[in-house]
């Protein structure tokens, strides 16, 4: 199913409720169902902030997907993220039921078992490695861009922040374009999966790890032993605890670097030309400095947040004035970080002048997200190649992009424009 | 205030007073020391705001933490006295101090 069509859905079923377990006080309940968020239409971060009024607990139960606290503030998310013992990884997508089919290494792992496999990630990661292939994304954002430049106008989201993420990934996996489509669809189902019911979207999600898994499995045989200098062949020729990684964790930690290559920076960059669209100061304070704009990834990781996930609890505690069961879910939205007004006066605005900016758009702890530095390069890149050759833009008068809601959120339909020299 | 004595890649060494409770990074860029890039602002997630600091400072600094570790890791010019400018606040302790900007990566 389309989204667009998924979402006509969501609104006209009444969602599966849970029944509210006998340690969630009735005062902490709210109705929030996180794949169908109330005043989407106005906006992903708009509609997550309605969550986050003057006087709400800072842990709060919702009966919808399963039943699941959630995080509604910033300070509260960065204790939750940085506290594996109290918070674990053992589940961490939602509905719980899809969660427990995710199969994706090691982001659900705790350390210790998580140290080696995150070293493993981090070796094709790391800004050292960033800095080695940053001409190569370089190329592909100005061919991309160069392309669309003399046309004067262009759907932002379909025709670069789809593609560029995803053909710099394909790149340095060294993957061909053509499996784009297929892969992209399995990201959606493990991201947004469709269903109405903890268990529909648990087989949604299910059929897209194995969809993964299959697709990897091959490549990794291929691979192994292999001297290539693409992301995956350093990732499965290098050892776990002295051992070689073996095949089942190679195709769980290789299926997460294509998850996450190819659905977050995807929706993240959208959610910035947005912005500069209708604030054309900012832009053009960018264009004029060089040195500001590579500084100014930080502040838009802050202002745009796009994850939610969730932390499962380990073990029966006190925390935030209620009582938590092992066993509960708490989402964490990012959101909820970058936005919070007393962390980040003025949150809305993108202060390029902002100091101890404070967000967790990319989680935090141990599994702080390993790809932070391929999207810091790849914000930077696509907006000196952009302000290079379009340095003045706007929305279409009529643009009405539509948001979407989910582990990670999305946005389609961003139509620009701009003035072309004839 | 607290004096700090920064020394440039060209080997140029300037004295700036630091505001205390702000971070060396901040006070470095603050001074107008732009080839200090500090591209993440100071959430120990870029590894941009790399210096050496003078030995006999080192052990008055906090402790390197997982993630500042990780990242310096990542730097071809790491030396024992490496640090992340953006994890060190300042105060009375550092008066003096004396340290230099790490080559660029």
């Amino acid at each position: 199913m389309s989204e667009a069509l998924q979402s006509e859905v969501v609104e006209t079923i009444s969602r599966v409720r849970a029944p509210r377990p006998d340690h969630v006080p009735p005062d902490r309940v709210r109705d929030i169902d996180m794949y169908a968020l109330k005043g989407i239409e106005e906006g992903f971060h708009e509609a997550w902030k309605r969550v986050q009024q003057p006087g709400v607990p800072e842990l709060i139960w919702t009966p919808f997907t399963g039943g699941h606290w959630i995080a509604t503030n910033g300070e509260t998310i960065r204790e939750i993220y940085t506290d594996p013992e109290r918070f674990s990884s053992e589940v961490i997508f939602l509905p719980k039921e899809a969660g427990e089919k995710y199969e994706m290494v090691p982001t659900r792992m705790d350390p210790p078992e998580h140290t080696p496999y995150r070293k493993t990630l981090d070796k094709g990661l790391n800004p050292a490695q960033m800095r080695k292939v940053e001409d190569k994304v370089r190329a592909v954002a100005a061919e991309l861009i160069e392309a669309l430049a003399s046309r004067g106008e262009c759907d932002y989201s379909a025709e670069y922040a789809k593609v560029f993420p995803v053909r710099v990934f394909m790149a340095l996996a060294d993957l061909p374009m053509e499996d784009v489509p297929l892969l992209s669809q399995f990201a959606t189902q493990m991201t947004r999966p469709d269903g109405e019911t903890p268990e529909e979207m648990a087989a949604s999600l299910d059929a897209a790890n194995r969809g993964f898994f299959e697709y990897v499995d091959p490549i990794i045989r291929d691979r192994t032993g292999g001297s290539g200098d693409d992301m995956i062949t350093l990732m499965v020729n290098t050892e776990i605890n002295g051992q070689p990684i073996t095949h089942d964790k190679a195709l769980g930690l290789i299926s997460l670097l294509l998850l996450a290559g190819l659905d977050t920076v995807v929706n993240f960059l959208s959610f910035i030309m947005i912005y500069l669209a209708q604030h054309p100061e900012v832009t053009a304070e960018l264009h004029s400095d060089p040195l500001k704009l590579m500084r100014s990834a930080e502040e838009m990781f802050r202002r745009f947040p796009v994850v939610s996930e969730a932390r499962m609890v380990a073990k029966d505690i006190s925390f935030k004035g209620v009582q938590l069961k092992r066993g509960d879910m708490i989402l964490v939205p990012t959101a909820l970080h970058g936005l919070d007004d007393s962390l980040n006066p003025n949150p809305w605005k993108l202060d390029l002048e902002r100091r101890g900016m404070s967000h967790s758009t990319f989680g935090g702890g141990p599994h702080r997200c390993a790809g932070m530095h391929l999207a810091r390069m790849e914000t930077i890149v696509s907006l000196e190649e952009w302000l290079k050759r379009i340095p003045e833009f706007s929305l279409r008068v009529d643009a009405k992009p539509t948001y979407f809601s989910g582990i990670v959120a999305a946005v389609q339909n961003v139509p620009l424009v701009w003035p072309v020299k004839s | 205030m607290t004096q700090i004595n920064v020394t440039t890649r060209e080997g140029v060494r300037r004295q700036i007073d630091a505001k205390n409770g702000w971070s060396l990074m901040e006070s470095i860029r603050g001074a107008g020391l732009e080839e200090l890039l500090a591209l993440c602002g100071g959430n120990c997630s870029c590894a941009t705001c790399h210096v050496y600091i003078a030995e006999d400072y080192l052990s008055r600094l906090p402790p390197i933490s997982v993630e500042e570790d990780e990242l310096l890791e990542s730097s071809e010019h790491r030396t024992k006295m490496s640090r992340l400018a953006c994890q060190i606040k300042v105060d009375d302790n550092l008066a003096d101090i004396d340290l230099r900007i790490a080559p660029e990566d």
